[in-house]
């Protein structure tokens, strides 16, 4: 938990939430009531073509909600939350949310915040180039030429080899805390 | 957000919509789905999932309040109070007996932003309520060759007392209205 007074405006946090699961999905699909097959059912969505399905927007929203929760703590209250879904999210992503205080007020002591939620899509692991692990996004061919050409395509050192992944923006938006 | 002269053309025939209000929903808030939900999320503060036992040995959740998304619940998804809007159409033209539809195909639609707002609440959600979700279509207007639906919902208790405001945003894209 973060205390009002370690922050300051323009301070940075990122916060990490690995690998969301199809289980969860359709967890959520069952408690939220939007059972969409293009959350639930790979071949309907692929019929859309889609190439598998998606993760809920307002699942995502709802993991932005959830890090301002551990934020905010047991005595803090998140005021506020807005967010535009810009980018699809696919089971197997995990999620990187930073978000940047915008303004602190002590009197109210409501703290505002930026944030942007991105997406890393794993692609593959490489060993001395060769291709050691396929992920879905490989497989099922998730991965667009402009994911290219923007630049999106990361690799990153792991045990196993060279990670492949692509990170890109889920959720840009907004939010406030009560502390 | 700035139209184009034919953009605002095409946008006029929506604006019957504006200030239209959608049909209460009802959501009873049960403990369970509270706890289910900010599980989904990892979600491990006893605010949100501590649950504890009645001396009978029944869950008592009435120490626990909802997820600040939860509300996703009660306003998008099949039992949403925006579901309403898909039942939405224009008035009748002459010989004809009824009206096209606001939306005439659900596939064309995307959720492109959601807000939800506690700055006002009186009472936090929690196990037990009745929430009445009411509202109205805020925006309404053809952009990008989308149109794009602004709605204003306020969530009550039934005693009147308010816990969230939200605001859904969703864009239909062309062959969809």
């Amino acid at each position: 938990m973060v205390k009002i007074s370690e922050l300051e405006v323009g301070k940075k946090m990122t916060y990490v939430y690995k690998n969301v699961t199809r289980k969860n999905i359709t967890k959520y699909a069952s408690v939220s009531g939007d059972w969409n097959n293009i959350h639930i059912d790979d071949n309907y969505a692929a019929s859309l073509g889609l190439r598998g399905i998606i993760v809920h927007g307002c699942y995502s929203l709802a993991m932005v909600g959830q890090c301002l929760t551990e934020i905010a703590g047991e005595k803090g209250q998140v005021l506020k939350i807005y967010g535009e879904m810009r980018g699809m999210v696919r089971p197997g992503d995990d999620y990187l949310i930073t978000l940047q205080v915008k303004s602190i007020n002590k009197e109210t002591r409501i703290v505002e915040f930026e944030y942007v939620e991105e997406s890393k899509t794993p692609i593959k692991i490489e060993k001395k180039g060769v291709i050691v692990k396929k992920f879905e996004a490989e497989e099922r061919g998730w991965i667009e030429n402009k994911d290219i050409e923007q630049g999106l395509i990361k690799t990153e050192e792991i045990a196993e080899g060279t990670l492949h992944f692509r990170l890109r923006t889920a959720i840009p938006g907004t939010a406030s805390i009560r502390f | 957000m700035q139209l184009t002269s034919e953009e605002e053309k095409i946008s006029e025939k929506f604006k019957i919509f504006v200030g239209k209000e959608l049909k209460t929903s009802v959501h009873r808030v049960k403990g369970k789905n509270l706890v289910s939900f900010s599980e989904i999320f990892g979600n491990t503060n006893r605010k949100y999932v501590g649950v504890s036992q009645t001396p009978d040995g029944q869950s008592d959740y009435s120490n626990i309040i909802a997820h600040p998304c939860y509300p996703n619940c009660f306003t998008v998804g099949d039992n949403g109070a925006t579901f309403d809007i898909l039942g939405w159409k224009f008035p009748p033209e002459e010989g004809q007996e009824e009206g096209e539809k606001l939306i005439r195909n659900f596939g064309k639609l995307l959720h492109t932003s959601q807000e939800y707002d506690y700055s006002k609440a009186v009472v936090p959600i929690h196990h037990g309520q009745k929430l009445y979700t009411s509202g109205f279509m805020e925006k309404a207007y053809v952009r990008k060759g989308m149109l794009w639906l602004v709605v204003h919902l306020d969530t009550y208790t039934e005693d009147g007392k308010l816990v969230v405001q939200s605001r859904v945003t969703t864009a239909i894209r062309e062959g969809g209205y």
